[in-house]
């Protein structure tokens, strides 16, 4: 009998049709190293909450099979006893805690689980140590950062002792120096602790080698695929695919070769294991290099849309920007990168004029930002908040769009046709007459961009435009983006995700320590490991494999 | 600041939040039949030596606080002296030719230093009290259901998310072309678009702290342990017995000459 045991589980939610769960049966023994993947809203949470009792406990689902750990129901435990057996991490690094200090935070489940007080203080410093919070231990949770937090959140499992851990999408709002900080410690702790662990998708290349089983759940709610990731990405492939998966880059790379001719007798889950059997064809394909297009050219003189000139800030007495210098010309597709705290989110802040420069100008179309009226900078630029749903003032899709139409006072006869058009380019036709509360988190982020656009704005900056986003949905969100570049549209995206960086954007911007650390194209960028180790970037995994495959090339 | 404050060890910061709670109480329940301004003046005084030499606050900080109810509390001497309801005999002088008797004003005078001395009592308790300690204070001693404790913690914590995204939503709202509201008919329709956005975010945020919460095997039961006790030490014998002798001495005082 394995120490996990699922049969024929079935979980539906109240007023839907859908199964999100559909018949799974799954056993896990004490120790493995679980990778669950599958489309958004396919599941993947709900069996989480199912393991732990919450659902159908705290939120309500029709729920049919049965669900035993360590022989016992989850369903027939009380909270204290599931969090003893399941410990889970959640995605958002603000909602999951409810005291003030981290040591407050970690004794929290430990006085749930009436544990007495020795045995918290030793539990409390171990957890502690393990996650190198021991300096943190009495700081307050809001002064972390949000890669702390979800260490801090960690911590408060470990202490817990769970016998089983779930990380759900850990990383998914962190920037890549967190990530890479947090993939670290899970890697330390399933080593010296043992545990089961079970990640939900999420982008874990560099973890992908020390997982030992993945489950693919499909959109309809069965498992799909189940076995060592190895089998799973090289048999079922084009099925993951097919549903819109997140497959690791190191997969992709690997597929593209077999296709071409390449043999492995080991399928690699990582860059090492890539590297000692790959044999360069002369077929293999790189859809890189026609991803990473040049600037367009001639652009002699060209005007920019935004000019950023010897720019500074502080507050109070902290330096945040000290003398930044860029442009954006009129098609560009520009990424404004940079680690946390290095201000970014000042600069936009000082793009929308709720902050006046200190010195230095930032211009749009060579007009100073504050000779602008608003309305004339709201018909030219648009801006993409990062959440959607501060951005919704109407009650329907189609009022949404129609408001920027009726402020610039066109009539309606003016405007029927633009909005059909944007509904229909955005996928929102069929949902013109919803509440745009009531959409998708993808249909969202697309509405906002969307009355961004009424107006045919030329320059379009976007605050993390992929942030909560699933893999799906960012693809969507992006291709359109890129399609609307290639239409004249000019783009900045503030982001921290290389890999989009890579794939899409054809200028960037390095931003760090207030000051502009790079500004050109891409792939001169990603050559430069140490400006990029002096920034907390990374050089995206899909980068370093187009390298090296070509690199084999050039040596054979 | 504030938290800085909270914790920095002094005397008050020491007191059993509980005890502390009650003793604003006594507060209220001593100056009700009170309505010279002699008393609390007095006792405004002793409450401003308490606050700066064992709470440790700094003069400045404090003061900065209590400016703007200072306005609020000179409001009651004008709202005597301008709207009295007996005018007194003992007119002093004329405002244009509004006489401006000395009774109205000693009224106002009460009233406005005992509204001062109720906020500088509660600052007492506010910038001396840490709110984890007394949530646990008031689950130990006054038998506050865990599930009601915990639950204002996780609400408490939201509070500065609440005002950050509430200034996003307005600045992206601007960016839509809203602009600042302009009259009540304005201001009216703004909140009603702010409100669905932020009430949104809330509920979503209470359901996942929620299932964090339970996930960590919180049941809002009281059968659990607790790492920190909030202890009952000599110091709220001190503080006791200074309350005792601070009202007894009072109304000593107040029998021989008021009354």
């Amino acid at each position: 009998m394995s120490y996990l045991n699922i049969h024929n589980l079935t979980v539906s939610y109240p007023f839907q049709r859908k199964k999100v769960l559909n018949g799974i049966d799954l056993q896990i023994d004490k120790g493995e190293k679980l990778l669950i993947l599958g489309p958004s809203g396919g599941g993947k949470s709900t069996l989480a909450l199912t393991l732990n009792g919450i659902i159908p406990k705290s939120i309500d689902a029709n729920l049919s099979g049965t669900v035993t750990i360590n022989g016992k129901q989850p369903l027939k435990m009380n909270f204290r006893e599931a969090s003893e057996r399941v410990g889970i991490l959640f995605q958002d690094p603000d909602t999951q805690f409810c005291m003030l200090t981290v040591e407050d935070e970690i004794v929290f489940g430990l006085e749930n689980q009436c544990l007495t007080k020795e045995e918290i203080e030793k539990r409390l410093e171990n957890s502690l140590e393990l996650t190198g919070l021991t300096k943190w231990r009495m700081a307050q949770i809001k002064d972390l950062s949000g890669g702390m937090k979800q260490k801090l959140g960690l911590a408060c499992l470990i202490a817990m002792d769970p016998e089983i851990l779930i990380l759900d999408e850990p990383t998914a709002n962190l920037d890549p120096a967190s990530t890479e900080e947090m993939f670290q410690l899970f890697t330390d702790i399933s080593r010296q602790l043992n545990k089961t662990l079970i990640f939900i998708e999420h982008k874990l290349d560099d973890l992908l080698q020390h997982m030992n089983r993945t489950i693919v759940i499909g959109g309809d709610g069965t498992i799909m695929a189940d076995g060592h990731p190895r089998d799973v990405f090289r048999h079922h492939y084009w099925e993951i695919k097919n549903q819109g998966i997140w497959i690791p880059q190191i997969c992709k790379a690997a597929k593209t070769a077999e296709e071409n001719g390449q043999v492995w007798s080991k399928f690699p889950l990582s860059i090492e294991e890539f590297k000692s059997e790959f044999i360069s064809s002369p077929k293999v394909q790189r859809d890189q290099s026609q991803a990473i297009h040049a600037l367009q050219g001639s652009g002699e003189q060209q005007m920019p849309l935004l000019q950023v000139e010897n720019l500074s800030f502080s507050y109070n007495d902290h330096k945040v920007l000290n003398n930044v210098n860029f442009s954006i010309l009129p098609g560009e597709f520009a990424a404004l990168i940079g680690p946390n705290g290095a201000g970014k989110s000042t600069l936009s802040k000082l793009f929308l004029r709720f902050l006046k420069p200190e010195s230095g100008r930032i211009s749009f179309f060579n007009r100073e930002i504050g000779d602008l009226k608003s309305r004339d900078l709201m018909q030219k630029v648009g801006y993409v908040f990062q959440n959607p749903e501060h951005q919704f003032i109407c009650d329907t899709v189609e009022q949404e769009l129609a408001y920027g139409f009726k402020i610039l006072g066109w009539g309606e006869d003016k405007w029927k046709e633009r909005l059909k058009e944007l509904l229909h380019q955005f996928r929102l036709t069929d949902h013109r007459h919803h509440n745009p509360f009531s959409l998708s988190q993808g249909q969202k982020r697309r509405l906002s961009v969307a009355t961004m656009l009424t107006n045919d704005q030329q320059l379009l900056i976007l605050d993390e435009p992929t942030f909560g986003q699933d893999h799906i949905n960012t693809k969507v969100m992006m291709e359109l983006l890129k399609t609307l570049n290639q239409k004249g549209k000019t783009i900045l995206m503030i982001t921290h995700d290389m890999e989009l960086v890579a794939e899409y954007a054809n200028k960037v911007i390095l931003l760090n320590e207030g000051s502009v650390a790079y500004e050109g194209d891409v792939t001169t960028l990603f050559k430069q490991k140490e400006l990029l180790g002096a920034s907390s970037m990374k050089v995206p995994i899909s980068y370093t494999l187009n390298r090296l495959t070509r690199e084999m090339e050039g040596v054979i | 600041m504030l938290e800085h404050y909270q914790k920095n060890g002094f005397f008050l910061q020491e007191v059993n939040p509980t005890l502390k709670l009650f003793s604003v109480l006594i507060v209220i329940f001593f100056m009700v039949p009170v309505f010279d301004p002699w008393t609390p003046l007095l006792m405004l005084i002793i409450t401003l030596t308490l606050i700066i030499f064992l709470g440790g606050i700094s003069p400045g900080f404090l003061f900065k606080i209590l400016i703007p109810f200072s306005f609020f509390a000179f409001s009651f001497i004008w709202i005597n002296v301008v709207f009295p309801s007996d005018r007194g005999d003992t007119v002093l002088f004329f405002i244009g030719s509004m006489p401006v008797a000395l009774e109205n004003v000693l009224t106002g005078l009460s009233l406005g230093l005992r509204s001062l001395l109720f906020i500088s009592w509660s600052l007492l308790f506010v910038l001396t009290t840490e709110p984890t300690k007394l949530m646990l204070s008031l689950i130990q001693h006054c038998k506050l259901p865990p599930r009601f404790g915990y639950g204002m913690m996780a609400a408490y914590r939201f509070l500065p998310l609440f005002r950050q995204e509430l200034e996003q939503i307005r600045a992206a709202h601007r960016i839509r072309g809203l602009g600042e509201p302009r009259g009540i008919k304005d201001k009216i329709r703004e909140s009603k678009m702010v409100i669905i956005p932020l009430m949104a975010g809330a509920i979503r945020k209470a359901e996942r702290v929620a299932i964090a919460m339970e996930s960590k095997g919180f049941d809002g039961s009281r059968e659990r342990t607790y790492y920190h006790a909030v202890p009952w030490t000599k110091k709220d014998m001190f503080f006791g017995i200074f309350l005792f002798i601070l009202y007894a001495g009072l109304t000593a005082i107040r029998v021989r000459f008021v009354i």
